[in-house]
C-alpha cells in the first residue's frame, strides 16, 4: 500500500477541520466553513478558549455553539469528533461547564485532549472530571476505528519542557505501536498550538505504521 | 471583565521578624510576553505582585514549585510572599519560554 506521511498543521477559524482517510491510507483535512462533500472520518476542532474575551474573539462560547451546530448538521455524521486542547482559556470551573455544556450537544462521539490552558495552576483534576478518558484513568489512550490506530498523547503535563510526552507515555506509545500490523495506518493525535502571538511549539502529525514519530 | 484575580500565597516556614511592620510590596509588570524586570531582588517577606498587561493570559509558576499562580487575565494581579531566602527561577507556564526570577534576602536580624 502507498502511503504518505502527512503532516498539517491548520488554523482553525471557528469551524472544524473534517479529517477523511482515503484507500490510500492519505488523511486529508477540509476546513467545515468550506463545505464538505463525501464521507467525513473525523472532525478536529481545537482552541475554543472558553472564557476568553478580548477584542480577537468576544465571544468565544458562540463560536464554539457555531461550530458544534455546523458538525451536528452534516448529513454523515463522523465517526467521532475531537477537540485536540485549550477547551478553556484559564482553567476555571465556569469555562469548564460552559465547554462541557456546548459540546455535550454534538451528536457524533467527542473525545476531548487537555492544552497548557486546561491544566493552569497544576490542576489536571478539573479536566479530566470535564472530560473523562473512555475507559478512565489512564490519560492517554489509542483505539482502532475503521482500519485505523489512533493514539491520543498528551503534551502539556509538563509545559516547561515544551510539548515533551515524558517517558511514560512514550514507553506505552512504544508498545501501543509495536502490536500494530505494518498494514495498520496511524494516526498520532496531539493538541495543536494554534497562537496568534506564539511560535509554534508542536503540530499535528501522523506517525506511519514504521512507528516513526516526529519531534518538535 | 472578571473581577481582578487577588490570591496570595504565603511561602516558607520560617517566620517573619517584626511581623507587625507592614510588608513591602514589589510588583513585577507582565507585559510584550515579558517579565519585567526579569530578576527582582527583594527581602524575606516582602510581597511580590504580578500585574498582567497582556491581551493574552499568563501565569507565574517556581521552578521548584515553590509556587503557582492562577491563570492571570488581562489586568488581573497575584501576589506572592517569600519568607525563606533564596533564587526563586520561575516561568509562565503558557508561554514557558517567559522566564524570570525572585531574589530574596535576609531580612536584617534574620541570620
Ligand atoms: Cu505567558
Amino acid at each position: 500500500m502507498q502511503r504518505k506521511d502527512f503532516l498539517g498543521h491548520v488554523a482553525w477559524t471557528g469551524a472544524g477541520i473534517a479529517y477523511a482517510m482515503s484507500a490510500g491510507g492519505l488523511m486529508t483535512g477540509t476546513a467545515l466553513a468550506r463545505g464538505v462533500t463525501g464521507s467525513i472520518d473525523f472532525v478536529q476542532i481545537s482552541n475554543s478558549h472558553i472564557g476568553f474575551h478580548q477584542e480577537a474573539n468576544p465571544d468565544v462560547s458562540a463560536t464554539l455553539q457555531s461550530a458544534v451546530n455546523a458538525i451536528n448538521a452534516l448529513p454523515d455524521q463522523p465517526k467521532f469528533v475531537i477537540h485536540t486542547g485549550d477547551v478553556t482559556h484559564l482553567s476555571k470551573p465556569e469555562q469548564f461547564g460552559t465547554a462541557k455544556d456546548i459540546l455535550a450537544q454534538l451528536r457524533a462521539p467527542l473525545i476531548v485532549l487537555p492544552g497548557e490552558h486546561d491544566f493552569i495552576g497544576q490542576d489536571y483534576n478539573s479536566f479530566f472530571q470535564a472530560f473523562p478518558t473512555p475507559k478512565g484513568g489512564k490519560q492517554w489512550f489509542s483505539w482502532d476505528q475503521n482500519g485505523t490506530h489512533f493514539v491520543a498523547l498528551i503534551n502539556v503535563f509538563d509545559f516547561e519542557k515544551m510539548g515533551l510526552l515524558g517517558n511514560d507515555q512514550l514507553t506505552w506509545l512504544k508498545r501501543d505501536l509495536a502490536a500494530q500490523p505494518s498494514s495498520m495506518p496511524i494516526v498520532a493525535s496531539r493538541r495543536c498550538v494554534l497562537k496568534r502571538s506564539n511560535p509554534p511549539t508542536n503540530r499535528w502529525r501522523i506517525a506511519t505504521a514504521s512507528h516513526a514519530l516526529w519531534n518538535c | 471583565m472578571p473581577a481582578a484575580v487577588a490570591a496570595a500565597v504565603l511561602l516558607g516556614a520560617a517566620a517573619v521578624p517584626n511581623a507587625a511592620t507592614a510588608t513591602t510590596v514589589q510588583t513585577v509588570e507582565i507585559s510584550g510576553f515579558a517579565f519585567n524586570p526579569a530578576v527582582l531582588n527583594v527581602t524575606a517577606g516582602d510581597t511580590i505582585r504580578f500585574v498582567n498587561h497582556d491581551q493574552e493570559a499568563h501565569t507565574v509558576v517556581a521552578q521548584s514549585g515553590a509556587f503557582t499562580s492562577s491563570g492571570l487575565d488581562t489586568n488581573d494581579q497575584w501576589t506572592v510572599r517569600i519568607t525563606k531566602p533564596g533564587k526563586y527561577p520561575y516561568f509562565c507556564s503558557l508561554h514557558p519560554y517567559m522566564k524570570g526570577t525572585i531574589v530574596v534576602r535576609a531580612a536584617r536580624g534574620m541570620h
